[in-house]
């Protein structure tokens, strides 16, 4: 039982070196004012001797090494406010190195793959460059994130196995961050299509538990998503995408049976016939598509979006 | 043996020293190891650069002498090198926002391009944000690094520097992760573990900063300088604990010519930056408006006095700082509530002696770049031009030499000292973290920022009690070495004690204040004989200590004593 004074964290223990499965210990710490997930962790060891091992260096989100799971949600430590009852576990999506510590090493050489730094096509002139604040936008609604993963570790995508591909939120936003930059010319599409930027499923989770409060999905996926829908012509997601946009263009809506033809072929299509049939039977598709009213509105929108573009 | 590592130099640091140090050794074409303890361009304290000073000093005279005015007289107690400061100053122009810059550094622009800067003398910017700047310097050092596939060791711990015949030829290290000790042969090292410390209660310096640098330079036979003169913040957050190196910079404002303002614990105001015009860095003016208040019970060292941005239009903090965010989670309407405040230990002035010429130490093959040198920095800009010429050097003597020989009998020895607390912790035993947190206890009741002889004698009593009592029932929880930080940890009680020893050791020699330094017991600067620096080095096993005096070159005190609370130094 807690009181409203106390804390209590039930904090999951494990060396894969030494011990033969996890196990949680439980301690009660005295709830503080404003009290963060990194004080009782601190407490822990240097008022309760409790040997748990996390990692931490800055306390006030400059470093991003924190990150750990609070019932359930990936946080930073320092940035997390306590509550009387946690439960801490590691970063999910990561391997456990020893406690709360996991190796993000896979996920640091994925960003790495991307090639995050600035690639110009002019040579660099002279400080200051002539650029103002307008240019640089974009840019700069990624500039705070400090690669501390927990998006990453936040992506169901990530956790299912037939995505071992995907570079993961945190690498893209680097990938985005650079991207777009007023200045950079780097080959970001092939370098986010790599990454398998069309595994990614739009489900705001990388937004939502975004420490900084960058718009993860908006701000730096969709923005790649666009560029590569734009940018390449072969690849399947790009394609994808870029049907997806037509349809609704002309419809309002999409019409899978033709998004399903003209995205992957009649092969495929033919393949998921008795999955339509059920749809066509409970009245979810139509044969052909059909234009949904007040599709004036909707062209209306497209052309302030394209414009804005 | 361990195993061994052959490289040409080594780089001991990830902040903007040893990030410089290692781009500049690699584009020289020499074969370079960067280790870092926690990682690169994330632990350390050059991520938490807050303000940018965009010097010019090219354009004229004066501005080049209020610039050597700010640093060597407001932020060095006239201690600094002062051809160094004119150096360190043409450096940030004519390199440092360059190649920053070229790099992808934003220095935050309006919509017409121009740089958002502090009204009034103009010359603070942000990258993109205060309180962000350091952090992104950092992430692009990282990157470019990384990029470029420079030989980098994280997580790993330097333990000693290795000596044949009075050379400094390597290093050894424990590879936290794996917890391997492993012995590295270099022609060179440069050591960049930065000015500030882990050492107090209340401190700035990160986790993993306990005065490791500081510690194997003095074992090794370095000599030491102006190590007793700790900066201390006047205005970072009193709470939460976590959240203490949240500083509230005193400094000039982003499009504003208003500071923020600090309040007693009856409402009462009691500083801002604009009471001293001249002294763009007030930060030693902010402790000594403060002392009075704490002496008369209405403030705290660690509490209750206040800081407030009440009479700024709160859009300037919303848009132009990092910290907003911080005190918004507190619930904090900065219109017109103030943010509890307490000081922090924050940067060593002194510290490993330094030629500021060549970055090299007393010890052959030894260079310090950044903070850990004795030359009194404390701005990213000139920490990244002491690693760029600490490099230089020692990229020189790396190809005047022959792979040195490894000094067996030492390693073997070192071996022995770092795998020792590898012990079970018996009944009552104490975890390290736990004696860490006791030695930083002593720091801060002892040696805070109002020092005398009596409470010196107390703190050295105290630690001395600690090694007696303390230090020999730390154990360890499991023996496993993989990421076993506890191991790390006591490791790090034994360099806290021998420099917190040291540190109460030279503070006692210094028998003045000056600057950050403060002894109640002499309440003045005594600049007819205390324009000195303390040099100490180890002499066996006994301390020696000398004084030797600053070359003032262009400008110097005008008294040969001044009271130290109402000077404005």
């Amino acid at each position: 039982m807690t009181s409203g004074n106390t804390v209590s964290a039930k904090i999951f223990r494990y060396d894969p070196a030494a011990d033969k499965a996890p196990r949680y210990e439980t301690l009660e710490v005295p709830l503080e004012k404003e009290m963060r997930v990194l004080d009782v962790l601190d407490y822990a060891v240097e008022n309760a001797g409790v040997a748990v091992g996390y990692r931490w260096f800055c306390g006030v989100k400059r470093c991003g090494m924190c990150g750990v799971s609070v019932n359930g949600k990936p946080v930073l430590a320092c940035w997390e406010k306590a509550t009387p009852s946690m439960v801490i576990d590691p970063l999910p999506n990561m391997p456990v190195v020893r406690d709360l510590v996991v190796d993000r090493s896979a996920l640091e050489q994925a960003t790495l793959e991307m090639e995050p730094c600035l690639k110009r096509k002019e040579p660099y002139e002279s400080f200051p460059e002539p650029l103002t604040h307008r240019d640089f936008e974009d840019a700069y609604r990624l500039m705070t994130c400090i690669e501390c993963y927990v998006c990453t570790a936040a992506c169901p995508v990530l956790s299912d196995a037939n995505h071992r591909e995907f570079a993961g939120p945190a690498s893209l936003v680097q990938l985005a961050k650079v991207a777009l930059h007023p200045k950079d010319a780097g080959e970001r599409v092939a370098a986010a299509l790599k990454g398998d930027i069309y595994a990614c499923i739009s489900c705001y989770e990388c937004s939502n538990v975004c420490p900084v409060g960058i718009n993860v999905l908006e701000d730096a996926i969709e923005k790649l998503k666009r560029r590569c829908a734009a940018q390449s012509e072969s690849n399947p997601g790009a394609k994808h995408a870029r049907i997806f946009t037509d349809l609704i263009r002309k419809f309002g809506r999409i019409h899978p049976p033709t998004l399903m033809r003209q995205s992957k072929g009649l092969m495929q299509s033919v393949s998921k016939m008795s999955m339509a049939l059920a749809m066509y039977r409970k009245g979810k598709v139509q044969v052909r598509p059909q234009t949904v009213q007040g599709i004036e509105e909707v062209r209306k929108l497209f052309k302030a979006v394209e414009k804005d573009q | 043996m361990p195993r061994t590592i052959d490289t040409d130099v080594v780089v001991i640091g990830g902040g903007a020293a040893g990030a410089h140090a290692a781009l500049k050794v690699h584009a020289e074409g020499l074969k370079v190891l960067l280790i870092v303890k926690g990682f690169l361009g994330r632990s350390g304290c050059s991520i938490f650069a807050g303000n940018l000073q965009l010097v010019n000093t090219k354009v004229s005279a004066e501005e080049e002498e209020k610039w050597l005015t700010i640093r060597t007289k407001h932020m060095g107690g006239y201690l600094l090198e002062q051809d160094y400061v004119k150096r360190a100053n043409r450096f940030t122009e004519s390199e440092f926002y360059p190649e920053m810059e070229r790099r992808g550094l934003y220095i935050r622009r309006n919509a017409e391009g121009k740089f958002i800067k502090s009204e009034g003398r103009g010359t603070n910017v942000w990258a993109p944000l205060q309180g962000y700047s350091g952090t992104f310097v950092m992430e692009l050092l990282r990157k470019e690094i990384l990029n470029k596939r420079i030989p980098l060791l994280q997580e790993t711990m330097v333990t000693s520097l290795l000596l044949d015949e009075g050379k400094v030829v390597g290093v050894t290290l424990l590879d936290i992760l794996r917890g391997e000790f492993i012995a590295v042969r270099a022609k060179a090292v440069i050591v960049a573990t930065g000015p500030s410390n882990y050492l107090a209660t209340r401190s700035t310096g990160t986790r993993e900063q306990c005065a490791n640098g500081f510690a194997m330079a003095y074992r090794a036979g370095a000599q030491m300088q102006d190590i007793e003169i700790q900066w201390w913040h006047c205005s970072d957050i009193a709470w939460p604990k976590a959240w203490t190196r949240l500083h509230i910079y005193p400094n000039p404002m982003p499009a504003t010519k208003e500071t923020v303002r600090l309040y007693n614990s009856e409402g009462e105001m009691f500083f801002e930056q604009g009471m001293y015009p001249l002294a763009m860095q007030p930060y030693f003016l902010q402790l000594k408006h403060l002392y009075p208040h704490v002496k008369r019970g209405k403030a705290r060292w660690n509490g209750g006095y206040f800081a407030g941005y009440t009479h700024i239009d709160p859009s300037i903090m919303e848009q132009y700082s990092y910290q907003t965010q911080f005190l918004k989670a507190l619930g904090l309407d900065l219109s017109k509530d103030l943010i509890e405040c307490g000081i922090s230990w924050h940067m060593t002035l002194g510290g490993i002696r330094t030629n500021t010429e060549t970055m090299e130490t007393s010890l052959p093959g030894l260079y310090a770049a950044g903070g850990v040198g004795s030359h009194g920095v404390g701005t990213i800009t000139f920490v990244s031009y002491d690693g760029t010429l600490a490099a230089g050097g020692a990229c020189a003597r790396a190809r005047a030499m022959q792979p040195p020989r490894l000094p067996e009998e030492q390693i073997a020895r070192e071996e022995q000292r770092v795998m020792s607390p590898l012990k079970v912790r018996s009944g009552d035993g104490l975890l390290p973290a736990q004696v860490k947190k006791r030695i930083r206890e002593i720091m801060w009741e002892k040696m805070g920022y109002v020092k005398s002889e009596a409470k010196m004698e107390e703190a050295l009593g105290q630690l001395a009690e600690v090694r007696e009592k303390l230090v020999p029932r730390i154990g360890l929880d499991s023996l496993s070495r993989t990421w076993n930080y506890d191991w790390v940890d006591a490791l790090d009680v034994e360099d806290m004690l021998d420099i917190c020893e040291l540190t109460i050791h030279s503070a006692k020699v210094r028998q003045e204040s000056r600057g950050a330094f403060f002894r109640e017991d002499f309440p003045y600067i005594d600049n007819k004989n205390w324009l000195r620096h303390t040099v100490m080095s180890r002499d066996g096993n006994a301390l020696r200590i000398e004084t030797v005096p600053v070359e003032l070159k262009y400008i110097r005190p005008e008294s040969e004593r001044e009271d130290f609370l109402s000077a404005d130094y």
